[in-house]
């Protein structure tokens, strides 16, 4: 009889871990759905994408090492994002952060002749670093004056992007910063910030995936990334403080922690993995910063926020989510080849957010199973 | 000069509009980050309804009275777009700022898919250039727009400060629960309000593409200016009245080519973020809404 408890209490918690994968996978399929019948509305054939989406990163050997290339920088982005959802901020600068750290490791590989085989070193040290600091101003700006992270971080976003503008713009770079302080031009015959002569991880790499010029170096150090989080949140009492901190502050609170330690410690990591995301996407999935004349900040850094969401803040998860998002993101090329825009990548991400959030609701509230006991007690009722 | 003053009272009066937008859906309690995608969605549906529907060549409607039929039913869809952030964040309960973050997604995918299926309008769909307006001597247009900005300022003052719908929208953002109590539908307040919201964000929106003179499928970030201004404000109307017109003199330099020979008019976007977040300084957030963000959930009464 115990045994037979047992085992129905066994099958219960299993249930119960299956719960969020459950909803996330229904959510993810709704998303597809509806993003299909977008498709279709707009007079595209909707499995051409689906086709497509599998072939540009499976299909082959080149496009896997985009695919590849793609999770370098995803996965980073991912954790970023899952870092801070965990201690309970919200990091949606990372955006900008990305940008910024982009920007920094161009402009920083653009000084130093990139020849030795660490050169790709020093910009990416700065790059993580000056994002970093970006993260640790939102933090320092919420426990002084008590501004919410997320006011905060939309704003340096926008001024991340119209700097890069401005700086970008040649107009004005070529005024002040070539003819009165004697830097090279900065900006490229593409009219973004940078040369491809300074493009970083990518030697070797690309010729290995034959041909795949969006191969990158950068997943060693995405794995990396991922293995120390993981570890980080597995192992450390840094990390389940952290944990503690986002689930329980009052808990926190009580048990020492200083609240305002934990916002700095939280969005500096934050921000220096979305730091480290920016110059692995720029430098080396990119190879090139956008256009100066681009008029949105790149679309790229809010997708940490559907990957944590798909991997629901845990650090291995983000391997299945990047995934996801990076076969959406890279087929990108090969839907302007057969003709399909390339906005429906971004609808079918926006869906999948709002489903996994709305899906929230049905796992905390469980309105399903409350609805069902109802019929069974009115049934019991009637008996 | 003159140029910078004429551009400054069109800014005003889409800071206004956005703004305002901000001010119905924060004092109902709901976080509106989608103010931009709202936007978005508005200046997408006023210069494809000029492109599409316009009989005679080259926007010429857009000076006409037309254009006030046409801000009329982008207005009107407002209350469509706003289902996409008033769904999830109410009946669903879900994280509002991820709800907003994913409407401004939404918009900009949604943008990008139409752009790329109507290649004849090439990626970019021109308003009838504002400086048209000014050489042509008909500024009217522009005082027409400030004073229907003004009218729905005075309308919303009202609604907000003097009718019972009013009261019950501040009191859904300050405290739920007694509103509840007091036998009110919550979520139909909140429905309401962020319907209202919608309305207003997509009427900013098209004004910001008159603003522009063109629409290439974004707003430049005047969706998140609106949201310091409300900050700025402290979310009342009056407040938000005036601060956006302070915004409006720095956006407006943007426009100005005298100006931005000097100036980069980069910089000058750049200032403008800046400002929200000098203000929260000096102010803090006092005039916050206090069940900002919370979703509203009978069982944790």
């Amino acid at each position: 009889m115990s045994q037979q408890q047992t085992k129905i209490k066994k099958q219960k918690d299993w249930n119960k871990k299956l719960e969020k994968p459950k909803w996330t996978f229904i959510s993810i399929l709704i998303g597809f759905l509806i993003g299909f019948i977008v498709l279709a509305i707009a007079g595209y054939n909707p499995f051409d994408f689906l086709y497509t989406m599998f072939d540009a990163s499976l299909g082959s050997v080149a496009g896997l090492g985009n695919f590849i290339g793609m999770l370098a920088w995803t996965i980073p982005l991912g954790l970023a994002m899952a870092v801070s959802f965990r201690a309970g901020y919200f990091n949606i600068g990372a955006a900008g952060q990305m940008m910024l750290g982009g920007m920094v490791a161009y402009l920083v590989a653009f000084e130093m002749p990139n020849t030795s085989i660490i050169g790709w070193f020093p910009p990416l040290a700065c790059g993580v670093i000056v994002a970093m600091f970006l993260g640790m101003i939102i933090a320092f700006l919420k426990n002084k004056f008590n501004i919410n992270e997320v006011l905060s971080s939309i704003m340096f976003n926008w001024m991340v992007f119209w700097g890069y503008k401005a700086l970008g713009n040649p107009s004005y770079s070529a005024k002040y910063l070539t003819q009165t302080h004697g830097f090279k031009p900065l900006t490229n015959a593409a009219g973004g910030i940078g040369h491809t002569e300074n493009t970083l991880f990518n030697e070797g790499l690309s010729n290995l995936f034959n041909g795949a010029d969006k191969m990158t170096g950068g997943i060693f150090l995405a794995i990396i990334a991922v293995i120390l989080i993981w570890f980080l949140f597995k192992y450390t009492s840094f990390g389940f403080k952290l944990d503690v901190a986002g689930s329980n502050p009052e808990a926190s609170k009580y048990a020492g922690e200083n609240p305002k330690a934990k916002t700095i410690e939280t969005l500096a990591l934050s921000a220096a993995l979305a730091g480290l995301a920016g110059v692995i996407y720029f430098t080396g999935f990119k190879s090139a910063m956008p256009k100066a004349d681009m008029n949105e900040i790149p679309s790229q850094g809010f997708e940490g926020i559907t990957i944590s969401l798909i991997a629901w803040n845990s650090p291995l998860g983000i391997l299945g989510g990047a995934a996801l998002i990076g076969m959406l993101e890279n087929c990108g090329l090969g839907l302007q080849a057969i003709g399909i825009s390339t906005g429906i990548t971004s609808i079918v991400t926006s869906l999948i957010i709002f489903s996994i959030a709305i899906s929230q609701y049905f796992i905390i509230y469980n309105p399903i199973e409350k609805w069902k006991k109802k019929r069974k007690l009115e049934k019991e009722g009637d008996g | 000069m003159i140029d910078w003053l004429f551009f400054m009272l069109m800014a005003w009066s889409v800071y206004i509009f956005a703004a305002q937008a901000g001010v119905f859906s924060e004092k109902s309690g709901i976080i509106n980050i989608g103010i931009e995608g709202m936007m978005v969605f508005g200046a997408l549906m006023y210069a494809s309804i000029l492109q599409t529907f316009d009989p005679t060549p080259a926007g010429n409607w857009s000076n006409s009275g037309y254009q006030y039929l046409t801000f009329f039913i982008c207005f009107i869809t407002g209350s469509l777009v706003s289902l996409l952030l008033s769904i999830p964040t109410i009946l669903f309960s879900a994280n509002q700022v991820i709800t907003g973050t994913a409407l401004n997604i939404f918009a900009f995918g949604v943008t990008l898919l139409i752009f790329d299926s109507n290649p004849g309008w090439g990626g970019n769909l021109s308003v009838k250039e504002y400086e048209d307006i000014l050489v042509g001597g008909k500024s009217g247009h522009i005082l027409i727009f400030l004073a229907i900005a003004i009218i729905f300022t005075l309308i919303s003052w009202c609604i907000i400060n003097k009718t019972k719908f009013g009261l019950r929208l501040k009191a859904s953002g300050e405290n739920p629960n007694a509103l509840a109590a007091a036998g009110v539908n919550v979520n139909k307040i909140r429905f309401i309000a962020i319907a209202i919201s919608g309305m207003f964000a997509t009427m900013a929106g098209a004004m910001a593409a008159r603003f522009f003179g063109s629409f290439n499928g974004s707003v430049r970030g005047m969706g998140f200016i609106a949201i310091g201004i409300l900050i700025m404000g402290q979310w009342t109307i009056e407040g938000v009245f005036i601060s956006s017109l302070l915004f409006s003199a720095v956006s407006a330099i943007t426009r100005v080519e005298s100006i931005i020979q000097t100036i980069p008019r980069e910089a000058a976007f750049a200032i403008q973020f800046t400002l929200p977040i000098i203000t929260l300084m000096i102010f803090q957030s006092k005039g916050a809404p206090k069940a900002i963000g919370k979703p509203y959930n009978k069982e944790k009464r």
